[in-house]
């Protein structure tokens, strides 16, 4: 009923917005920038969070006259979060300032341990986040944008292929496809780095 | 070496829940003022679609109306014994030692 209620008011607030009362989109603005940021913060470096998310709710406010659904805000803007993204790395990937990092001994010796490991307890002793995120930058860093993408969602964060089409903005027969080859190409680069 | 699933598997799981922790960082304290500054400078939004969008959406209802004349043609063509060769024929069917320039030029 809450959530009911939530979704009135953002109707409210975008048909102000639309008439003309500029200033009503603050409250949009404080109600979701935390959602945006915690989108924003899994797929960007720490530092281009902010700016991406400034863009993020400019685009936003430019394409809110072609909102249909309005109660359906937020996920609409999560849509936009997600494609600015995708904006982002693209830029990245074409600039060329995707560093391409040599994944170190500690690494590989610990993707090693991993597959070594059976027990769980073992399991969870060696479960060192720092790794994993350098392995999945130095992965990334091997990836294109659009493979970049696909793996963030559908592989890390468990999105399905319909989700991730809708977030993306892709046909959900594209998604599968580029995820079938994303997930390949990772495998293949994992697969390199273990000498077991 | 190959990588089984069982171990893409394992891999998988140890950098998914990587993958889900957050780091907690808080935007500046000025960031939503100047979030805010930057859409009253882009001012109030123009709610009404442009003239030709307009257009190109009124222009689909026409369709169905095209579509009806362009049946009724081709029946009243078919009805009308009409064969496109003979009427080829008989524009080329010219005495061309009578033709005047007037006939030529189709006045």
């Amino acid at each position: 009923m809450q959530g009911q209620t939530a979704q009135e008011e953002d109707v409210a607030v975008i048909s102000r917005v639309l008439a003309g009362e500029v200033n009503d989109f603050e409250y949009l603005l404080e109600k979701y920038k935390g959602y945006v940021f915690s989108i924003l913060q899994r797929h960007l470096p720490g530092d281009e969070v902010e700016d991406v998310a400034h863009d993020v709710f400019i685009r936003a406010y430019r394409s809110l006259p072609t909102l249909k659904n309005r109660s359906g805000f937020k996920n609409w803007l999560a849509s936009i979060a997600v494609k600015t993204t995708y904006d982002f790395w693209r830029r990245q990937y074409r600039n060329r300032e995707v560093a391409m990092s040599a994944l170190s001994t500690k690494n590989r010796n610990w993707l090693e341990d991993i597959l070594a490991d059976v027990s769980n307890q073992s399991f969870q002793a060696i479960n060192d986040r720092k790794d994993a995120r350098e392995i999945l930058d130095w992965a990334f860093s091997r990836l294109s944008a659009k493979e970049r993408m696909i793996i963030q969602l559908i592989y890390l964060e468990g999105f399905s292929g319909k989700e991730a089409a809708r977030l993306l903005g892709w046909s959900t027969a594209n998604v599968k496809v580029r995820s079938f080859r994303a997930r390949k190409k990772l495998r293949n680069l994992l697969e390199g780095q273990v000498k077991l | 070496m190959t990588l089984s699933t069982a171990g893409h598997r394992k891999i998988k799981k140890v950098l998914s829940v990587a993958w889900a922790e957050q780091t907690e960082s808080k935007e500046r304290q000025t960031w939503q003022a100047c979030t805010m500054r930057r859409i009253r400078r882009i001012g109030p939004l123009n709610n009404h679609p442009g003239y030709f969008l307009q257009v190109g959406q009124k222009i689909w209802r026409l369709a169905p109306v095209a579509c009806i004349l362009i049946i009724a043609l081709t029946a009243m063509v078919i009805h009308a014994d009409f064969i496109p060769e003979d009427a080829v024929l008989t524009v080329f069917d010219y005495n061309m030692e009578e033709l005047t320039l007037k006939q030529v030029v189709g006045l």
